[in-house]
């Protein structure tokens, strides 16, 4: 803390002509600068740039810039900030310094700034210039925070700074608009200001007037006459505290343990919190606010509803499992064989099932409803258009069903085979057994998903999220390839894609004297290219492009 | 074994040299901060893209204040404000890729005034983003985010009436508490991909629709108990767990919806993934 030793309360008069003298040079000079009040302004900093722009309430601008070796005050140089940078040096350390203040308050330091001693020589003329500059545009800031503390304080302030630090008084001006709110209606007949300094009213021992704190933790264990001010810090009162008057506190905190509070306790930032508070017993935290008591009695829950959440979760994952797995019993009892066929073909081709799927997906609704128009515009079709409208869709659910299944058993077929250990009760023969593997190995993502969520924590909320879109995009993907496997396979007619001729008659076999056509065409011109393949001779010719490839 | 040791090495070569404008970041840190003229109200308009994002009522007195750490070599800040316009964001200047110095990453901080109604449009992909809005003048508010981890927190009431408040999140991860607080006419949901966590809790003022959207994912609304909900579903292949919710018709109702004092309509159209209802004390 930056002031150990206890102002006297008569300090908190003085302290307000202080601020009046730093940021207005004068009460007489007021009503000639509430013309010049910076309005905005803006701080840049990097290796090469060190700049200050202030815009004023009057219009006019101003930015100094120290970069790359140059001091430029509105886009025009003025020197060099020295062979090695110490204007530039100590003009960073008061951008770092001011960089958290505005308006009146970065005024007031923007003027007491010096370049220090070692700047010397050209520079210190630079540096001079830059003073000169500050000195010219920020004479006279209107003194908005110290105005209004000067209303807030009565016309009491004498312009003398003693007993304060320069320290002090800059945190003073930092915190002058809150002081201002929070000092409206308090009997500062008595004051006692403590400024960036910690303090603690000990046991038996009592403050006559108001006690205000500004920057600094209070400890109350005694008794205040009057009322009690905290500006960012905390307060604590404990044990047998006796506050008669009111607590005010602005971006603070207030921890209550015990003692007893005869008026509101306030807080700057939600007046609507304030609320009256009455001879507390002590060991009572009635003033707490209340808000602040429901989020902390959320916070004590939170983690035990993380864990109900993910259980219920788990559960519903358990639950889903289950009916898959049974909807499958179902399919393998009724038809294994056509489920087997979808799953090997799935297997055996689930690049090309996966754009089969993705393709016959994108179709179902145009084939709905332009089959639906064709059979509404046709006598016959009529009829027809009854089964067809809910026939469609089913055949359609059935279908993503059916592949869905099949690759769970394509999935734990392959988890059967891997050989591992605790998988080794599973027999691949087992359609069953393949099937519960593979529908639980699509779950465990989203099971992963809902044990992440138990954590509660950010991460776990973010790896929960990882693993929910992990387990819709395999849930996507599996439905994708097994539909494409149902399509491909005929749902399940026959286990070989290359017997689709079979299920697709002549249009498929086309297709595939076509693409040999192409592959052969493609391996000749490039061994043409070559010039020439011994083995080219080989190679026979397309053996019939009548059967497809273009003529 | 060395041929496949030389094609790494020249994959991990072509990709070191291949990309163009590899550099390491260079910071900046940019401070800017107006005070408050009178303004009847401010339309606020933020796009940034890439850091961590906060974003949090201010001092008295102040329209805003802007913190923005950013790498001068990649990105340009533009912060404008011009007759009741605040304009905030990054432009991207650089091509290629950054390569991170190890001090960390981007920052944009920013504080909004509470004494003049604002209309909040913002636009980010941020990696973190934070919002605290609990206690802004908000009469409209649109935010978009590709973040991976949002989370809005409404912790005061909101003393204007906002007719439309828009929710677009294709993030892993969008939280959004104390909604009631909003004091809005209208909240909309559009949830890309991942995870949404929607808490209505606050004051309520009067009754609001609610909709949202979900493409893929997971959607958890949570209600406080009193609250009178209706949960109108359009699902494809998608699951609704409405807990301690009746059926009537095609619609759910909380179970004190018609002795309630403030309604709340929920639209939910889901393609892929979850939506669960969550009741809160």
């Amino acid at each position: 803390m930056l002031a150990p030793e206890r102002m006297s309360p008569a300090v908190l008069v003085p302290v307000a002509g202080a601020i009046l003298a730093l940021s207005a040079a004068g009460a007489a000079e007021v009503a000639a600068v509430q013309e010049r009040q910076i309005v905005s302004n803006r701080v840049v900093v990097s290796d090469s740039d060190a700049t200050l722009s202030l815009e004023f309430d009057s219009g006019a601008a101003l930015e100094i810039s120290l970069r790359d070796g140059g001091v430029w005050v509105n886009g025009e140089e003025i020197g060099s900030d020295g062979a090695n940078g110490e204007l530039a040096a100590a003009w960073r350390a008061l951008l770092s310094e001011v960089i958290s203040l505005d308006y009146g308050p970065l005024a007031a330091a923007l003027r007491a700034w010096e370049p220090g001693e070692r700047v010397a020589g050209e520079t210190r003329l630079v540096a001079a210039r830059l003073e000169e500059t500050l000195e010219a545009v920020l004479a006279n800031p209107a003194p908005a925070a110290g105005a209004a503390l000067q209303t807030a304080l009565g016309a009491q302030a004498g312009g003398a700074t003693e007993g304060m630090n320069p320290a002090q008084l800059r945190l003073l001006l930092q915190r002058s608009a809150e002081l201002e709110q929070a000092l409206q209606g308090v009997d500062l007949s008595l004051p006692s200001l403590h400024v960036g300094e910690d303090v603690t009213i000990d046991d038996g021992r009592e403050v006559e007037g108001t006690l205000v704190v500004v920057e600094g933790d209070a400890t109350i264990l005694g008794e205040v006459s009057g009322d009690v001010v905290v500006v960012g810090g905390s307060l604590r009162i404990s044990g047998d505290a006796h506050i008669h008057g009111e607590v005010r506190l602005v971006d603070g905190r207030l921890e209550r343990d015990g003692g007893t509070v005869e008026g509101a306790v306030r807080t700057l930032d939600d007046p609507a919190v304030a609320e009256p508070v009455t001879r507390a017993d002590p060991g009572a935290s009635e003033e707490q606010d209340p808000s602040a008591r429901d989020r902390n009695d959320e916070a004590g829950f939170r983690p035990l509803r993380h864990i109900m959440s993910g259980l219920a979760g788990l559960f519903g994952d358990m639950f889903g499992l289950v009916i898959v797995v049974a909807l499958g019993f179902v399919v393998v009892h009724f038809a294994g064989n056509r489920l087997q066929n979808v799953a090997d073909a799935a297997v055996a081709s689930p690049g090309r099932a996966a754009l089969v799927g993705l393709a016959g997906g994108f179709l179902l609704l145009p084939v709905w409803v332009l089959g639906s128009l064709a059979l509404l515009v046709s006598i016959v079709g009529i009829p027809l258009l009854i089964v067809w409208l809910p026939f469609f869709p089913l055949a359609a659910f059935l279908a993503l069903g059916l592949g869905y299944l099949a690759v769970a058993i394509g999935i734990g077929e392959w988890l059967a085979r891997r050989g591992i250990p605790a998988l080794d009760r599973i027999r691949p023969s087992n359609q069953l057994h393949v099937l519960g593997a593979g529908a639980a190995a699509l779950v465990l993502p989203s099971a992963f998903s809902h044990v992440a969520e138990m954590g509660g924590s950010s991460l776990g909320s973010f790896l929960s999220g990882l693993f929910t879109f992990l387990s819709v995009a395999i849930a996507l993907a599996a439905l994708t390839v097994g539909f494409g496997a149902v399509l491909l396979t005929g749902a399940g007619r026959t286990s070989s894609v290359d017997d689709m001729a079979a299920t697709y008659g002549s249009g498929y076999r086309a297709t595939r004297a076509w693409t040999r056509w192409r592959s052969r065409r493609a391996g000749r011109e490039d061994y043409g290219h070559r010039g020439g393949d011994p083995t080219r001779e080989q190679h026979p010719e397309p053996e019939d492009t009548s059967r497809g490839g273009p003529a | 074994m060395t041929g496949r040791i030389g094609l790494i090495c020249a994959a991990v070569g072509g990709l070191m040299c291949g990309v163009t404008g590899v550099a390491a970041q260079n910071w900046s840190t940019q401070t800017v901060s107006r005070q408050l003229a009178g303004e009847d109200e401010v339309r606020v308009h933020v796009k940034y893209g890439a850091g961590v994002l906060r974003v949090h009522p201010g001092e008295s007195g102040t329209l805003y204040r802007m913190e923005l750490r950013y790498d001068e070599d990649a990105v340009e800040p533009r912060t404008r404000y011009d007759d009741g316009r605040l304009e905030i964001g990054v432009d991207r200047i650089g091509r290629g890729i950054r390569v991170k110095r190890g001090d960390g990453s981007g920052r944009l901080e920013l504080a909004l005034t509470r004494e003049v109604p604002l209309y909040l449009d913002m636009e980010f992909g941020a990696a973190r983003a934070d919002f605290d809005l609990g206690g802004l003048s908000i009469r409209g508010l649109n935010l978009k985010t590709g973040a991976s981890d949002t989370r809005v927190d409404v912790s005061q009431p909101n003393p204007v009436e906002l007719e439309l408040a828009s929710f677009g999140a294709g993030a892993a991860s969008f939280v959004a508490t104390g909604l009631g607080n909003l004091n809005a006419e209208r909240i909309r949901l559009e949830v890309k991909a991942g995870k949404a966590t929607l808490d209505f809790t606050g004051e309520w003022q009067r009754n609001t629709d609610v909709s949202v959207e979900l493409d893929l994912g997971a959607v958890e609304l949570r209600f406080p108990r009193g609250l009178g909900v209706r949960l109108v579903s359009d699902v494809f292949l998608a699951s609704v767990d409405a807990q301690d919710m009746v059926k009537r018709g095609q619609d759910y109702f909380s179970l004190d919806w018609d002795s309630a004092e403030t309604q709340v309509t929920v639209e939910v159209d889901a393609r892929v993934g979850a939506l669960d209802v969550v009741w809160v004390p």
